[in-house]
Formats: structure tokens, C-alpha cells, sequence
């Protein structure tokens, strides 16, 4: 289990985060969501052991974080960055291997390993090609696979992989495919936390969300529980309406539109009718 | 592409067979070449003959040129392209971008002031440290100036989480524009002897090689490569990001350190035997790369061999166009690499890979 304490952290006289609370389980998938600014990516640098310059406690499995060696801790957790620059033309596979930098695996074995990843996040027709000729979503999925890779195999100890918006540049297909991945990942009992920006896609997929602004957790939990119009109104300062997703059985955000308040706009003379009666369904 | 994809993954594997065996054939060629002629078979029966499994007839010049001055030349010019290419590979991978080169951060340039203390402020130093560094003393000052150069560049370019290559490369030409400040005022202390040996020196000298120099720097040269190869995993990590290698469990700046002191003792040591021999580093990780791809358990020692067969086609060229007399190498390797470089690059921003 991870436990991070009373995470504050500040650069010069500016304070980025104030006091965080933080759990993670095996199993669980938590989204961090919440404005630009917030501080998620620094509090995710933080427990993830990039950043070191911070107050607080960060546990994993009981242990403190800076007590870990880098490649002691790199067996227990995995994170996947926003964006990847690769500045030399590897194939698809090798990038995949590189998971297994710092493991001592056989020959034999690694193969066994990078097959078996890229199977799960189905790239295997991808191996051979050069990972600069993919598209942004393929590029996602091969970087999510190589920290699958570092992740994969039996342990004694629960892992977690730390994702950063993981769909920040993908389409609506490749937004619901990584999500789904990280999903499955949770399911194999480990720990998924995610920054994530797309609110619904939170819902959809996330078991607790964590609401965060300017620096401080807003408020945290099940999903069902904490989706409340106050709570997203105040991180995001922003109205919102939230229904019901019929669908999927999941609530459903809608951010209010902001309208120019002109009085000849041609908006106007659309019919809203109908769509009011979805929103109070 | 599927086709361009399995010429790829067979050639990887093919990769250093391929150049071994290039280098091997190229070294016995070179062998024969220069002002007395000596036929490949010759060169067989001579080395037969030393082994004393045959007894043939041939001019006793021939041996004593084979053994006394190509074959230490030889393995100098070998040492000295191996250094230059792995090093040039190393350093490449460490700071993710195909455009650095020992000469341009400042490992050549800070190699070669240490050079220049000993060649011609050798008299000032104490008996004491001449004593202790004995032999040791040329690639032990200059490793100490590529040190210090090259450390002096990374603390420039370092900023709290990773490297900024454009502050590296400005940095390393500030420190270069140093070094030949600091070398020109050593020529202005230097007699015309010594400014002799210095000018031949500076263009990279390969006519040098004794076997007691090679006995000197061989162990300087194959230990840190030897150290080097062994970084293949985590300098493909960091290939694809500092944070990234350092979440995979890579100790990145440990690596990083590790690394520019290598390449410093090995490009040290090559610049005190042989002066400034620029674009090896920069042109033989590009060809290797473009052939094999970039895994760096490829990259690094298909380097080391690559740049030992560039060095020594460079220096057979360096020998035979002005016959008898001798270009300098880095004249040569200047004259190939320049354009080769220009071409890469064309052909890297086509690809779009820089």
C-alpha cells in the first residue's frame, strides 16, 4: 500500500502543495482531478520519487520512499509521463524491452515478457516498426506497454503505476482504449493513480477520485459519493450540471456553456427543448 | 517496410561479426601499404615465420618495418578510432542527442591543453610528479584537462532536472575558444622545436606509435570501454528520457558522471598519443546507428570497431596521396567527415529524425 502524509511543497515563497493526504491500494484506481495549476503533476512527482524536495511522509508498503535504492523502488512502481521524447529511431519492441532496463531477466525470458505486453495492450503488430512513424495514440500505447513491461511478472509485493494524463493528446477511441488498459491493470490487483483532465472519463473508469486546487485536496472518495455539483463547482470554478449517464450507469457531468449574452445571437433560434428534458431525466 | 524490417533485425545481429571482420581485413591491408610495399602473403609468412612454423627468404627490411613501425602504428591507430567512435557513442546517448561530439564539448579541446602543459612547460614540472607519472605523465595531464573541460561544460548546461543540449554545445565552444586561447599562449612561450613537434601534433599525428607508447595507453584506452559497453541498458533508458530512465530504476546521474569521466580518461589518453582527431566521434555512431539501429548494445561497440576502421582508412589515405611524405590525420578525417556530417544531416532532417 502507498500512504503519502502531510505532502507540502513550495519553490522559493510559492506554495505549489499545502498538507496532502494521499492513499493508494492494490487494486484501486484513483484520478486525481482538478484545475490547471493545481499542483497534480508535482504531487505526482513527488510520490513517484522524481521530486525529493518536499515535506511530508511518502510510504510504500511501510517503508519510507527515500529509503528506497532507484532500482529497489523501480520494481515496485511504474509511471508513465505526459510525453516521451525518443530521439533515436528504436523499434516499437526494443522501446517495450526498456522496461526491463535494471531486471536481470534471461534472454529467453525477456522475449516471454515483451510478448506477452504487447499482446495485452494488443500493439503485437506494431513490434518491428519504428516507434517514430507511429501516430500520438499508438505512441501512448507503446509507452503505457514498456511500463506494463516493468511492472509484469509475479512479485510478493502489490505494485502501482502512476499514469500523467495519460489522454491528454488522444482521440475519443484512443481516450477510452487507454483507460480501458489501466483498468484491466487495476483488476491484476495493482494500484493505478492517474492524473486525468477529461472529468467524465474520471467517472467512467476511476473507483475514488481526488479533487484538487491551487495546492490542497478539495475534497476525496468514491465516486459516486463525492460527484456532487458543489464539490466540481468549487475546484473548477465553473457551473456544471450533473445527471445521469443512462448508458454506462455512471453520473455525468456537463459544464455550463459560456454564452455571449447578445441579443441577436443566432444560438437563440435553435430548439433547446428537447435536450432540457435529457438533462432532467 | 516489412522487408526493410527483417534486413534491420538481421543485420543487427550481423552487426560486429561484420565489423570485426572488416577491421581485421582492413588492418592487414594497412599493413602492407606505404613506402616498402610488403604483399599480403609476405605479411603471412612473416608473421608464420615469427612463430617459427616456416622459414622463408624475405628482405630483412620488410620484417623490421612490419614489426617496428606499422604494426604499432597499427594498433595506435586502432586504440585511438576505437576510443574516439565508443566514446563519441557514449556521449551521444547520455545527452540524448545525435549532434555531440568529444571535440565539440570540450574532452579534445581540455585533452589537448593538458598535452600542451607537458610538451612545452614539461621543464616546469616538479621531478616529483615526473617520477610518480613516469610514462603515465602525457595521457594522465591530458585526461586531467579533458576532466576538468568537460565537467566544466556539464555544470554550464546542467539545469535542476535535465540537460540543455543547446547550452551544452554553446558551453563546449566557450570552453574550445579557451583551450585554444590557453594553447596559443603556450605556443608564444614554446622554442621551434618544440612548436614543430606541437604543429604536428595539434593536426593529429599517427607516425608516433612505439610499442612502449601502445603498452602505455592500451590499458587507459580498453578499461574505460570495456566500462563503457557495459552501460548499453541504461543509456538505451535514458534514450528515451531522463525521467523516464530514472523511474525505470536507472541512476541517471551516476551514469552521467560515470560516463564523461570514461570518455575523458579514453579520449584523454588518445589525444596525448595522437593530437585532435575531430568527426570520428560524431560521423561512426551516425553510420553505425543508420546500419544497425540505435541499440546501444550495438551502437557502443560497433562504434569502437567502426572507428578504428575509419582511422585506419584515414591514415592509409594520410600516407599514400603525399608518398613519401605524410599528411596529417586530422586533415583527413576532416576532409571525410565534414561532408559525410553535412550529408547525415541532410538526410537525418528528410526522416525528420533529429
Amino acid at each position: 500500500m502507498l500512504i503519502a502524509r502531510n505532502i507540502s511543497y513550495s519553490i522559493g515563497n510559492k506554495s505549489i502543495l499545502r498538507d496532502i493526504d494521499l492513499t493508494l491500494e492494490p487494486g484501486e484506481f484513483k484520478a486525481i482531478v482538478g484545475p490547471n495549476g493545481a499542483g497534480k503533476s508535482s504531487l505526482l512527482k513527488i510520490i513517484t520519487g522524481e521530486n525529493k524536495s518536499y515535506k511530508g511522509k511518502v510510504h510504500y508498503h511501510g517503508k519510507m520512499l527515500n529509503a528506497f535504492k532507484i532500482n529497489e523502488i523501480s520494481k515496485v512502481r511504474a509511471v508513465l509521463p505526459q510525453e516521451s521524447q525518443v530521439n533515436f529511431p528504436f523499434t516499437v519492441s526494443e522501446i517495450v524491452e526498456m522496461g526491463r532496463s535494471t531486471f536481470r531477466d534471461k534472454k529467453s525470458q525477456l522475449d516471454k515478457i515483451v510478448k506477452a505486453v504487447m499482446q495485452n495492450t494488443n500493439i503485437t503488430h506494431l513490434r518491428d516498426r519504428s516507434y517514430h512513424s507511429l501516430s500520438g495514440g499508438e505512441k501512448q500505447k507503446v509507452q503505457l506497454t514498456r511500463v506494463m513491461a516493468q511492472m509484469w511478472g509475479s512479485s510478493n509485493l502489490s505494485r502501482f503505476i502512476f499514469l500523467d494524463e495519460p489522454t491528454a493528446s488522444l482521440d475519443m477511441a484512443q481516450q477510452h482504449q487507454m483507460m480501458g488498459l489501466a483498468k484491466k491493470l487495476s483488476k491484476n490487483n495493482i494500484g493505478v493513480l492517474a492524473v486525468i483532465h477529461d472529468l467524465n472519463l474520471a467517472i467512467q473508469y476511476a473507483d475514488n477520485i481526488v479533487f484538487m486546487r491551487q495546492g490542497e485536496v478539495i475534497c476525496q472518495g468514491k465516486v459516486k459519493d463525492i460527484m456532487r455539483k458543489e464539490n466540481i463547482e468549487t475546484t473548477f470554478s465553473h457551473e456544471v450540471t450533473v445527471t445521469f449517464d443512462q448508458v454506462n450507469k455512471v453520473p455525468y457531468v456537463i459544464p455550463k456553456i459560456n454564452r455571449p449574452e447578445a441579443k441577436n445571437n443566432v444560438v437563440r433560434n435553435l430548439n433547446y427543448e428537447s435536450y432540457e428534458q435529457i438533462n432532467n431525466y | 517496410m516489412i522487408v526493410h524490417s527483417i534486413v534491420k533485425k538481421n543485420s543487427k545481429a550481423l552487426a560486429i561479426p561484420l565489423l570485426s571482420v572488416l577491421l581485421l581485413v582492413i588492418f592487414i591491408i594497412s599493413l602492407g601499404i606505404g613506402a616498402v610495399r610488403i604483399s599480403g602473403l609476405e605479411i603471412i609468412y612473416l608473421f608464420l615465420e615469427n612463430m617459427g612454423l616456416v622459414n622463408v627468404e624475405i628482405e630483412e627490411v620488410k620484417a623490421i618495418v612490419l614489426y617496428d613501425i606499422r604494426l604499432p602504428r597499427l594498433f595506435q591507430t586502432v586504440l585511438i578510432g576505437a576510443a574516439l567512435g565508443a566514446s563519441g557513442a557514449a556521449l551521444q546517448g547520455i545527452f540524448r542527442n545525435p549532434l555531440v561530439e568529444p571535440g565539440l564539448i570540450g574532452i579534445s579541446g581540455g585533452a589537448a591543453v593538458g598535452a600542451v602543459v607537458v610538451i612545452i612547460f614539461g621543464g616546469l614540472i616538479t621531478q616529483v610528479v615526473k617520477d610518480i607519472l613516469g610514462v603515465y605523465i602525457l595521457p594522465v595531464f591530458a585526461f586531467i584537462g579533458s576532466l576538468v573541460a568537460t565537467l566544466t561544460v556539464y555544470y554550464i548546461a546542467k539545469s535542476v532536472s535535465k540537460t540543455n543540449v543547446t547550452l551544452l554545445i554553446l558551453a563546449g565552444v566557450a570552453i574550445m575558444a579557451l583551450c585554444q586561447a590557453l594553447i596559443g599562449l603556450g605556443i608564444f612561450y614554446a622554442d621551434d622545436n618544440q612548436i614543430r613537434t606541437y604543429n604536428f601534433w595539434i593536426l593529429g599525428d599517427l607516425s608516433g606509435g612505439t610499442w612502449e607508447k601502445i603498452i602505455t595507453a592500451a590499458p587507459l584506452i580498453i578499461l574505460p570501454l570495456i566500462l563503457i559497453l557495459r552501460h548499453n541498458k541504461s543509456l538505451n533508458a535514458i534514450s528515451i528520457g531522463e525521467a523516464e530512465a530514472y523511474h525505470m530504476g536507472v541512476d541517471v546521474e551516476r551514469v552521467k558522471y560515470v560516463i564523461i569521466i570514461l570518455s575523458a580518461l579514453a579520449v584523454g589518453t588518445a589525444v596525448s598519443l595522437a593530437g585532435i582527431i575531430a568527426f570520428i566521434g560524431l560521423v561512426i555512431p551516425h553510420l553505425v546507428r543508420l546500419a544497425f539501429g540505435p541499440d546501444h548494445k550495438i551502437v557502443l561497440s560497433g562504434s569502437a570497431l567502426g572507428g578504428g576502421i575509419l582511422l585506419m582508412v584515414a591514415d592509409i589515405i594520410a600516407r599514400t596521396v603525399v608518398s613519401p611524405a605524410e599528411l596529417p590525420i586530422g586533415i583527413i578525417t576532416a576532409m571525410i567527415g565534414t561532408p559525410f556530417f553535412i550529408y547525415i544531416l541532410m538526410t537525418a532532417k528528410k526522416k525528420k529524425m533529429i
